[in-house]
């Protein structure tokens, strides 16, 4: 029995983007462009993590992500140098008892003399087996698998045809950044299409430069798009595909993505992608009829859906979890209506949507456990992983050559 | 575990292993109370709070 009285009662949030093992390094970002980003983040501090860092990163990010409401995590790991680093992560994000789809991705280091570019190297089959055959053996467990690939932005063609058909082969999802530069394969897509090679289990993360017959080519084949608007507006992307992909009847999933630029909660997703898109629409038909709409062209239930059910949908899992409904995972939040900053409730969708925040969340559930309650996390050694994670965070900073500035 | 007692012991529950096949499903779970946003278009919110569990007799009504 859960006493939901006097609080609002959502299926657990969908955080359908972060690269959590980028935790220890909350801040160092919220200043840099998208080449500063690149460089130091991808080519340079990337590349000092150990598999401990790794682990505790992963373990502290999915406990956030539990306080923050997200029930299930798309941790989108593209620092997999070893298999020791990916166990490592894998290990903490079990550990934090969160609902994750682990995405394996490549990392982006310079390359040493003799070595490849990144962008020419394809994913490494007899890893990706190794995890889909061993710990991801099964398909019901809390933590499920997933490819992180380099795609048409990020690697030339053939990579991109050897991963997603890599993906194909051990039935996994395969999702891709795009944005933030020139694509190395231009016109991926078109080929990936041509090839009959856009068939579901199929995410774009950003894609917000994309010309609407790809997007529409992505979408007719099943594939869904995922919008992280905070970092998106930061990094100089484009406006977020919301819009689109609304006019499409195409799903439009929502997650953090970079925590050392933004915060990690969906609430505040939620807020910036629904404000920016009623804006975008509102001048958008402004300037097309000469009058702003009298309806509000983007409604709070439907940010709602983005950060639950839609999140569901593009990982393959609306079976199981992303609404409050019999046969589903108990995957459960409760907001506290009788705080100040939402009394009165008048309207339950409203209230989760506009004014909630990670300080309402009194309670969780995942898989019908409780993981949050009365505020609180419902893990042991929440001080000792701090110190663990402070220190990572230092330790890396400082091999970079940055000195951390310490507050707290 | 076949259902977690809201008022059971934090650090009991903290102990137990996270959940992993299986886990447990919302039919097997009472909510007393509170604003349900369910975002199941068949089932609509219950906005004076429900019971999970007539979620399959709302349905079947449906």
């Amino acid at each position: 029995m859960i006493d939901a009285a006097d609080c609002i009662v959502l299926p657990g949030l969908i955080n359908a983007h972060l690269h959590t093992w980028q935790s220890a390094l909350r801040g160092i970002a919220a200043d840099w462009t998208v080449a500063k980003y690149m460089a130091a983040m991808h080519r340079g501090l990337a590349t000092l993590f150990r598999p401990e860092d790794l682990y505790i990163a992963n373990l502290m990010g999915a406990l956030n992500q539990i306080h923050c409401g997200s029930t299930t995590l798309v941790d989108w790991c593209h620092n997999n140098p070893t298999p020791e680093h990916t166990d490592a992560a894998i290990d903490g994000l079990a550990e934090s008892g969160i609902r994750a789809v682990f995405l394996h991705g490549s990392p982006k280091p310079n390359p040493k003399p003799g070595q490849k570019h990144f962008s020419e190297i394809p994913m490494p089959r007899a890893e990706i087996g190794r995890l889909r055959n061993g710990r991801f053996a099964g398909r019901d467990g809390l933590i499920t698998f997933g490819l992180a690939i380099l795609g048409p932005y990020y690697s030339i063609y053939e990579v991109t045809r050897h991963d997603v058909e890599l993906a194909r082969e051990f039935d996994l999802l395969a999702s891709m950044h795009v944005g933030g530069g020139v694509p190395i394969a231009a016109g991926g897509f078109e080929r990936l299409a041509k090839e009959d090679l856009i068939r579901g289990r199929f995410n774009v993360v950003h894609g917000n430069d994309l010309s609407a017959d790809v997007i529409r080519t992505i979408t007719d084949r099943g594939g869904m798009f995922t919008v992280t608007a905070e970092i998106e507006l930061q990094m100089g992307y484009g406006d977020p595909l919301t819009g689109q992909l609304n006019a499409l009847n195409a799903p439009v999933s929502i997650g953090s993505d970079v925590e050392p630029a933004a915060r990690g909660d969906l609430f505040t997703a939620m807020r910036v992608t629904l404000q920016h898109e009623r804006n975008r629409r509102t001048l958008e038909i402004h300037a097309q009829t000469g009058s702003r709409p009298e309806a509000m062209p983007v409604s709070c239930r439907q940010a709602l859906e983005w950060a639950t059910i839609n999140g569901a949908k593009m990982l393959g899992l609306d079976h199981r979890i992303g609404s409050l409904a019999p046969g589903k995972q108990a995957d459960i939040i409760l907001l506290r209506c009788g705080d100040l900053n939402l009394f009165p409730v008048h309207d339950p969708v409203a209230s989760a949507v506009m004014q909630a925040g990670v300080a309402n969340v009194d309670t969780v559930l995942i898989a019908g456990r409780i993981v949050k309650r009365g505020g609180k996390l419902l893990y042991a050694d929440i001080e000792q992983k701090k110190s663990a994670l402070r220190r990572s965070g230092e330790r890396i900073l400082s091999d970079f050559g940055l000195e951390p500035q310490r507050a707290a | 575990m076949d259902i977690v007692p809201f008022g059971s012991d934090p650090a009991a529950v903290a102990t137990e292993p996270a959940g992993t096949a299986g886990g447990m499903y919302m039919g097997r779970i009472l909510i007393k109370g509170g604003a349900l946003v369910t975002m199941d278009r068949r089932i609509a919110d219950l906005p004076a709070g429900d019971v999970l569990r007539s979620f399959r007799r709302r349905t079947a009504r449906k």
